[in-house]
Parts: C-alpha cells; sequence; structure tokens
C-alpha cells in the first residue's frame, strides 16, 4: 500500500527543509562575518580547548618577549657600564704605573694622585647607574637612593645600601636571568691580595723588607687562617698562624728566596730587621673604590728614610696588582653580561620562531576556509532558491484547479 | 414504486451526509489535531418479507468513522516529550556555550591579563602605574566571574520561572482533559458519535500539548474516558478528576525546587519522577549543565582567591609590612532542610581550596550518624559524628539535629559570585620578597607564576576555563545532535499519524466529486420513479 500523504504534511516538510537549509547559511555567513570557524565552544569543543592551549602559550610568548625586551635594556646598561668602568680602571692604572716610575720625585707623585683621586667620583658616578626606569642598577633590590657613596670620615671602606637581591625575570617556563649583577658581586665583595690573601706590612717595621704578594700552591694544605711572619733576628724568622701554631720557627732568612709553609709559596726581599712582621689576611675582601684610595693613599706617602721608601714600594706595587684585579673582576663581569645578552636575544628568537609556528597552527584551527565557506554559502542558497519554488509549484498543484 | 423512491430518498440522504462529511474534512484542513472523518454506509434491509425481499431497500449510513490510530498519535506524544526535553536542555546549555565564547563572558583573558599585568610589574616593580593596572585587572577578574555567576543565577531564576508557568499550563491542560472526560462519557451513553469525533481530536491535542510540557501516558477506558499518567506513572486525570501539580521549594535538598502533586490537604513529591517535556528538560539542564557549571566556576573562585592570598602573604609590602589578603570570598553554605525537625545547624568551613572538589555535600542525620553524599558523583561516606573534614572542607555541626534531617553543604557553587578584591592602593601590593628594597620582584613573580601553576585540581587557571567551556560545549554540541536526530523521529512520528488521520485536499476532492455524481444520480433514480408513475398514470386514463 502506498504511503498515504497529507496536504499539510507537504507543508510541515517543507518548513523542516526550508528550516535546515536556513540555518546551513547562517552558519556560513557567521563564519564569513567573523572569519572565524569555531565562534562557540560548542561549533568544535575539541578543537576549541586546542585553541585556548595555544592561545594561553602565545600570550606566554608575548610576556616572554616584553620580559626579554626589559633584560635586554638592563643588561646592555650593565655591559656598557662595566665597559666604562674598566677603562677608567684602566686608565689610573696607568697613571700609576706612571707615576711609580723611579724618575718621578714626590711631587710628581702628588699630581698624579690627585688626578687619579679626582677621577674616583665617576667611578661611584658609573657605580650608581640607573636603568631606564630610574632604577639603581647595581642595588639589588634597593632601587634608590644611590647605592655607592664614599666611606665616611676615618672608615675605610666604601658604603653600599644596596643588597644582595639581584632582579630576575623569566626567559622560559624554566629559564630566568638575573638582568644586573648586584652592587656587592659587582663592586663590593671581590678577594683582596692574590685571591686567597692580602698582604700586610705593618707601619712599625724598621728594616727595609718588601714581602712578595704569595700564592697558594697547595690548596690541600692551606688552612685558610691569617699567618704571621716576624723576624726574629735580621737572618732568621718564625710563622705562626692565627691558632697560635708555630709553622716555622728559627728559619734561616735569604733574600728573594722562596719561603714556604701551610700550602703557601712567598718570598721577602730587602733586608727585614729584628721585630719586622709580615701577615697573611686569609679571605680579605677589597672594594674597587678602596682599591683606588689605597693607591693615591700609596703615591701620596711622604717621602723618608729606607724603611718608609720600602713601605711605599711595597704599597704602590700592592696597590697596582690589587688594581688590576679590580679591572680582571670588572671585565668578567662585563663578559657575563654579555653572555647574558646573548641568551636573551637566542631566547627570544626562539620565542620568535615558537610564536609564528603557534600562529599559522592556531590560525588552522580558527580560521573558516572563506573560499570553501562561500561556496557552500552558494550551494546552501541555490538549494534554498530550489526548495521554494518547489514547494511554490507542490503547493500550487490541486486536483480541484481542474474540475 | 413507493420503493424506488424510498431507495432514491434514502441515498440522497446518505450522499448528503458524505458530502457534508467532506466538506468538513476540507474545512479542517488546517485544524491542528484533526483527524479525517469518513461516512459508512450499509444497504438498508427491505422492511417486508416475500417476494420483495429479494429486493434491496436503499442505502443508509452506518457510521461515522474517524480514521485515526491510537498507537500513530502515543507515538506522535511520545517522540513530543522526548524531543522538548532536549531541545530545552539544548537551547538553555547553548546560551551557557554562548556565554564562553571569546568575546561575551569568558573568564579566561581577564585572568590572563592580571598575570601579565603582574609580570610586567615584576619588571619594573617600584612603578606605580604598573601597580595600578595590577590592582585594575584584579578588580575586573572578580568583577567577570561575579558578573559570569550572576548570569547562571539569573538563568538559574528563569528555569524556576519557566517551571512554575510549565505547572500552570500541565494543570488547565490537565483539567481540560477532564472535562473532555466527562462529555465524551455522556456522549458515549447517549450514542451521539458525531459530534465525539472532534471532542476526541481536541482531547488528544490537549495530551498532545501536555506531552511537550512532561512525559504523559493516557490510557482510554471503557467509557470513553482517557486516564493520563505522567513520569514514571503518576496519575494526573483519572475520568472526570484532574489533580493539581505545583513548584515548591524541596524539604529535603535546600536550595532547590520540587514539584508536588495533589490535591487540597494531600501532596505528594513528584520532582524524581517526572522526565519529559519542558519540566524534564529544565530539571536536565539544572542538574547535568547549570549547577556543575556554577560549581566548576566556584571551586576556581576558591582556588584562586586562596592561592594568591597565600603567596600575596609571603611578599612585602613597600612600607615592609607583609602582604594581607587580596582576595575576598564567601566561605562555604550549609543550609537546613525545610522539613527537618530538629534544632540542628552545620557550619563549615574550607580548610584546602586547592583540595575542594566542584561539587555540593548532601548530609542526612539519621538519629547516631551522619550520612554525607557527594551529589557530583554519589559517593556516600558515613561519619559517626562532627566535625569530620573531606574534599579540603570542615564540616561542623551545632544544636541538636533529629533523625531524618537533612542539610546541603556547599563550598563552590555560590561562591564566584562573591568575589572581590579588597586591595585600593598601589602600596597595598607586595611584590618584593621579605627584606628587600622597592626593587624587589621576586614575590611579583611568584603571583605571576600562578598563571600557569596548576593549583585548580591539577589545572591551570586557563586549563580548568578550557575545560568548563570545553564540558558546556561538548554537551551543547552532543544536545544539539540529539534534539535534531528526536525532532526527526517527533516528524516521523507526525508523518505516520497524519497519513492516516491527514486531510488529503486531492483526496477530498475526488470524494466531493464521487458522492456529488451518486447524488446527482441518486435524484435521478427520483425522477425515474416519478416518470415511471406518470407513464403508469399515461396508460390508465
Amino acid at each position: 500500500m502506498s504511503f498515504r500523504v497529507s496536504t499539510n504534511s507537504f507543508s510541515r516538510q517543507a518548513l523542516v527543509d526550508l528550516g535546515r537549509r536556513q540555518e546551513a547559511i547562517h552558519e556560513a555567513r557567521e563564519r564569513i562575518a567573523t572569519g572565524k570557524r569555531i565562534n562557540t565552544p560548542s561549533d568544535d569543543p575539541g578543537q576549541a580547548a586546542r585553541l585556548r592551549e595555544l592561545d594561553t602559550a602565545r600570550a606566554r610568548l608575548t610576556q616572554y618577549e616584553r620580559n626579554a625586551s626589559l633584560a635586554e635594556s638592563r643588561l646592555a646598561i650593565e655591559e656598557s657600564t662595566l665597559g666604562s668602568m674598566g677603562d677608567a680602571l684602566q686608565r689610573m692604572h696607568d697613571l700609576a704605573v706612571q707615576a711609580a716610575n723611579d724618575t718621578n720625585g714626590p711631587s710628581e707623585r702628588q699630581a698624579i694622585a690627585i688626578e687619579i683621586a679626582g677621577r674616583l667620583d665617576g667611578l661611584y658616578e658609573l657605580a650608581n647607574v640607573r636603568d631606564s626606569s630610574g632604577d639603581a642598577l647595581f642595588g639589588g633590590s634597593r632601587i634608590a637612593p644611590d647605592p655607592f657613596a664614599p666611606p665616611p670620615a676615618g672608615a675605610a671602606d666604601a658604603l653600599y645600601a644596596g643588597d644582595d637581591l639581584a632582579r630576575r625575570v623569566s626567559l622560559g617556563t624554566e629559564r630566568s636571568v638575573a638582568t644586573a649583577h648586584t652592587g656587592g658581586e659587582a663592586f663590593i665583595r671581590i678577594p683582596a691580595g692574590n685571591g686567597d690573601f692580602a698582604i700586610r706590612a705593618p707601619d712599625t717595621n724598621t728594616g727595609t723588607g718588601t714581602l712578595d704578594i704569595g700564592e697558594v700552591v697547595d690548596g690541600a694544605s692551606w688552612t685558610g687562617v691569617d699567618h704571621t711572619i716576624e723576624f726574629t733576628s735580621p737572618t732568621s724568622f718564625d710563622v705562626r698562624d692565627a691558632a697560635g701554631n708555630t709553622l716555622l720557627s728559627g728559619a734561616p732568612y735569604e733574600s728573594g728566596a722562596p719561603i714556604e709553609f701551610a700550602g703557601v709559596r712567598t718570598a721577602i726581599e730587602g733586608s727585614p730587621a729584628a721585630g719586622d712582621r709580615f701577615e697573611l689576611v686569609a679571605g680579605a675582601e677589597r672594594d674597587v673604590f678602596g682599591r683606588v684610595t689605597d693607591l693615591v693613599a700609596a703615591l701620596n706617602a711622604p717621602p723618608g728614610g729606607p724603611a718608609v721608601e720600602a713601605r711605599r714600594e711595597q704599597a704602590m706595587q700592592y696597590g697596582l696588582t690589587q688594581l688590576e684585579g679590580a679591572i680582571e673582576h670588572v671585565t668578567a663581569l662585563r663578559a657575563q653580561a654579555g653572555v647574558r645578552l646573548q641568551t636573551v636575544d637566542a631566547s627570544r628568537d626562539e620565542g620568535a620562531a615558537l610564536a609564528y609556528q603557534l600562529d599559522t597552527t592556531a590560525a588552522s584551527l580558527r580560521d573558516a576556509d572563506i573560499t570553501e565557506t562561500v561556496v557552500r554559502l552558494e550551494s546552501e542558497t541555490r538549494s534554498l532558491e530550489v526548495l521554494q519554488k518547489s514547494h511554490a509549484r507542490l503547493a500550487g498543484i490541486s486536483i480541484l484547479d481542474h474540475l | 414504486m413507493s420503493d424506488l423512491l424510498a431507495t432514491g430518498t434514502s441515498a440522497l440522504l446518505a450522499f448528503q451526509r458524505a458530502i457534508s462529511t467532506t466538506s468538513h474534512n476540507i474545512a479542517n484542513v488546517e485544524t491542528e489535531g484533526y483527524t479525517r472523518q469518513r461516512v459508512n454506509f450499509e444497504t438498508q434491509s427491505p422492511e417486508r418479507g416475500g417476494l420483495d425481499s429479494a429486493l434491496g431497500g436503499g442505502v443508509r449510513v452506518s457510521g461515522l468513522e474517524r480514521l485515526g490510530s491510537d498507537f500513530a498519535v502515543a507515538r506522535v506524544h511520545a517522540t513530543a516529550s522526548a524531543h522538548t526535553r532536549e531541545a530545552v536542555h539544548h537551547e538553555l546549555a547553548s546560551r551557557l556555550d554562548g556565554l564562553f565564547s571569546a568575546d561575551v563572558l569568558d573568564p579566561a583573558g581577564q585572568f590572563s591579563n592580571l598575570f601579565t599585568a603582574l609580570e610586567d610589574a615584576s619588571l619594573d616593580p617600584s612603578s606605580a602605574t604598573a601597580r595600578e593596572l595590577v590592582i585594575a585587572e584584579g578588580e575586573s577578574v572578580a568583577e567577570r566571574m561575579r558578573t559570569l555567576q550572576g548570569r547562571l543565577e539569573a538563568t538559574a531564576r528563569e528555569v524556576d520561572d519557566r517551571r512554575s508557568a510549565s505547572t500552570d499550563r500541565i494543570n488547565e491542560l490537565a483539567a481540560g482533559i477532564a472535562d473532555l472526560n466527562g462529555r465524551l462519557v455522556e456522549h458515549s451513553a447517549a450514542g451521539r458519535n458525531k459530534l465525539a469525533a472532534d471532542l476526541l481530536d481536541r482531547r488528544d491535542l490537549l495530551v498532545g500539548q501536555l506531552s511537550a510540557e512532561v512525559d504523559a501516558e493516557a490510557v482510554v477506558q471503557d467509557d470513553g474516558a482517557l486516564n493520563v499518567s505522567i513520569g514514571d506513572g503518576v496519575p494526573l486525570v483519572v475520568g472526570r478528576d484532574a489533580r493539581t501539580v505545583r513548584t515548591v521549594p524541596d524539604a529535603t535538598r535546600p536550595g532547590r525546587s520540587d514539584i508536588e502533586l495533589g490535591t487540597g490537604q494531600s501532596w505528594q513529591s513528584v520532582g524524581a519522577r517526572v522526565h519529559g517535556g519542558e519540566l524534564g528538560g529544565l530539571e536536565a539542564f539544572e542538574s547535568g549543565t547549570l549547577e556543575p557549571a556554577m560549581q566548576r566556576l566556584g571551586r576556581l573562585a576558591q582556588a584562586f582567591a586562596a592561592q594568591v592570598n597565600a603567596v600575596h602573604a609571603n611578599g612585602e609590602r613597600p612600607d615592609g609590612a607583609p602582604g594581607g589578603t587580596w582576595f575576598s570570598i564567601d566561605g562555604p553554605s550549609a543550609l537546613a532542610a525545610s522539613a527537618n525537625a530538629g534544632t540542628g545547624g552545620l557550619s563549615a568551613n574550607v580548610t584546602d581550596a586547592n583540595a575542594l572538589l566542584a561539587t555540593d555535600y548532601r548530609l542526612r542525620f539519621d538519629g547516631g550518624a551522619w550520612e554525607i553524599t557527594r551529589t557530583s558523583d554519589g559517593t556516600r561516606t558515613t561519619n559517626a559524628t562532627l566535625p569530620t573534614t573531606l574534599d579540603g572542607l570542615e564540616i561542623t555541626a551545632t544544636g541538636a539535629p533529629s533523625a531524618g534531617d537533612s542539610f546541603l553543604v556547599s563550598a563552590t557553587r555560590g561562591a564566584a559570585g562573591s568575589l572581590a578584591s579588597t586591595i585600593a592602593s598601589p602600596d597595598e601590593l607586595a611584590f618584593a620578597q621579605p627584606g628587600a628594597g622597592l626593587g624587589g620582584n621576586e614575590n611579583a613573580r611568584d603571583l605571576a607564576a600562578l598563571g600557569t601553576a596548576r593549583f585548580v585540581d591539577g589545572a591551570t587557571v586557563a586549563e580548568d576555563i578550557g575545560a568548563m567551556a570545553g564540558t558546556i560545549g561538548a554537551q551543547t554540541s552532543t544536545l544539539h545532535t540529539r534534539s535534531d536526530a528526536l525532532e526527526a523521529m517527533r516528524n516521523d512520528a507526525l508523518e505516520r499519524r497524519d497519513s492516516i488521520s491527514g486531510v488529503n485536499l486531492d483526496e477530498e476532492a475526488v470524494d466531493l466529486v464521487r458522492h456529488e455524481q451518486a447524488y446527482q444520480a441518486a435524484a435521478q433514480v427520483i425522477r425515474t420513479a416519478d416518470e415511471l408513475f406518470d407513464t403508469i398514470l399515461g396508460a390508465i386514463r
């Protein structure tokens, strides 16, 4: 038996079909209008979730890019400041070497001392440099006031108002970089002497003996405490450590001959007098500014007898070595800043490549294929027209017309 | 001869009836729920015996047939119930889906902006502008969460309104069916079928409309009455009596609505027994989509506030004081059921916001112990005493509960609506690590790092929002497919029904021509009888 079709079901079927077509047309038009394939999560729940992840990752990259810009700006300031600092120290060193020349008398030395001292302010200025936001670059987390100031009267060490909390920024999920060294690292805590110990000859010495800067040749035997070399006669000396142990007793003295104890090798030149002492100060530190003032003090030392001259000679040589140490330290830090800059650049390049990849993937997920959508819109519109016409035709047909 | 006239007249009358029935069909071609009718004929038995008994005595209308199928009609009702349920659920779910589309109320952007502002501030921690921006972004996170929660609550109110409107319609429809039952029973007793056909159509129509409100099942009784039950067999109309449904606050599930059925003083809860139609769709949306969405949003708000506050407290403000509370949020709610007999109450507090689950907890005191049900998955635990701690929540009892008393505890459902930023001045932000100066940025970095930290039940904030939107999106998409499929089934059922009972104008036109010709022929019979009579008279004359 054939299926009866009621007159109304014609219209109902037509309504259902027209509704479907119109829904499809609406969807295609929305896609064309927004340019997006996914307009609400339900359009494609799986891909919508992937898109969110991509958006989050992309936002992180944008953030890292901004972080990198800031790191770059601070590191660039640090690199150039440390460069200038190294140059200034080198110039002071050159002046000091010139002053140390034996042909110079006390007045020439004093003139040079004045010039060096005059350049010291420039060092403080460099150390108090500020970043683009006006924060002290070398103050750690203390951004104001200036972190460095000359020692107050009677004190030996420059004042450091900063701290050791370097400002870090993230360059990636697992990567962060300090955007500047702290002032402590850069200019304050520089090991004095040869790095293991500093040397000191008290003003009370009456001989002309000068102590070599020395070195630790056997790290295993080096106990890391202060030591004293004391001459019991012009030809023999004792060595004691800070704990009171006598390491050498009545050792014979020969000018320039190596003296070895507790892993240390050093030497004394000249003619020490009985009762003269030389001290090895373990783990001592001296700030950059102090090293300059030490050298200035040596240059300013008033002339005197052979013992005074020997002490001046000793202080001069020691001061130069210490300044060289400071130059080396600042140069090494500048190199570190350079390496950090390269790291920042590299991570920026990686970020840009990754961002491009993410954008491409996101676009392929999110963006509607406009050509395809337009073609579909046309085909849906055409089939809507056909439906409308055929319905009009069918609805118009009635046997009543023919009776 | 008189027989011939009588035969002709009977045919005239019969075809007149047929023509009028066809006209009735044509007239009702557009009438919703109309069942086409047909006149059935039968031969009229001769009145006398003898020789004449071999000759027919004409025609008469044996009855008016209503060309319907109860089965086809029941199928239309059942499919309407199923389709309406899914369509209502889909319509409401797609509104939530719309909220989560990128440009509307999705909160992911606000959170992302806050974490970005924090990280930017960490680059320049002493900048007042950067700090102001962080405060503004924090406020906009809280505002967005409140707005979203507000929209969800507005939807919940709409669900309540629609539920109560639906029960009103159910009551009208039930009364209408009961009234028609009464009239049909009278008609059936009086044997007047013609009128009854249209009444039956109207009753079917009412049952159909009832099916769109709730799943309804109709059973015809011997006396012609139709008994209607809703849900899983709750009697709504019995003969001429209709019962009433109403929405009331749920007596054992605080904060929820229930549906009661009854009359006068006697009411029974049937909320859990109805599943189809508008009521079923509203219930499915409320418990399957809306409440989980609110709970998820609330859980996110709780975890976010707790985590940000904890990290903020680790830091130091510019004045050296530790960071204070940044985001405030309401603690858990604990509601007592209206049917509780005892004076007991519950209170709850969050002990570990990261451990909170997106669910409510129903507690029932059985006289000795407490039975705790996690509503999201139905997990049950029994505690001899309170307080107890579960899922990051500590629940404490006060007063004297009676056996059978129940309570609802929720740390998440409304929480998002109370999220607020309490920081007004840039100097209240604790960006520095303890002991650091104004340039200390470690705590700002730690706060910014929360953007990628998985503290919301193992997910980041963005992932959790993504999962929330994904759940609603997937649900909406599935409901769309299901609703379309059920609509096709409903249309198919309508086609089936109409193929039996729908009017086809071409068919009726042919019938009209047929009946008209028969009518003309019958008239011809009468004229023939007249001529025969005249002929006989002429022969005699």
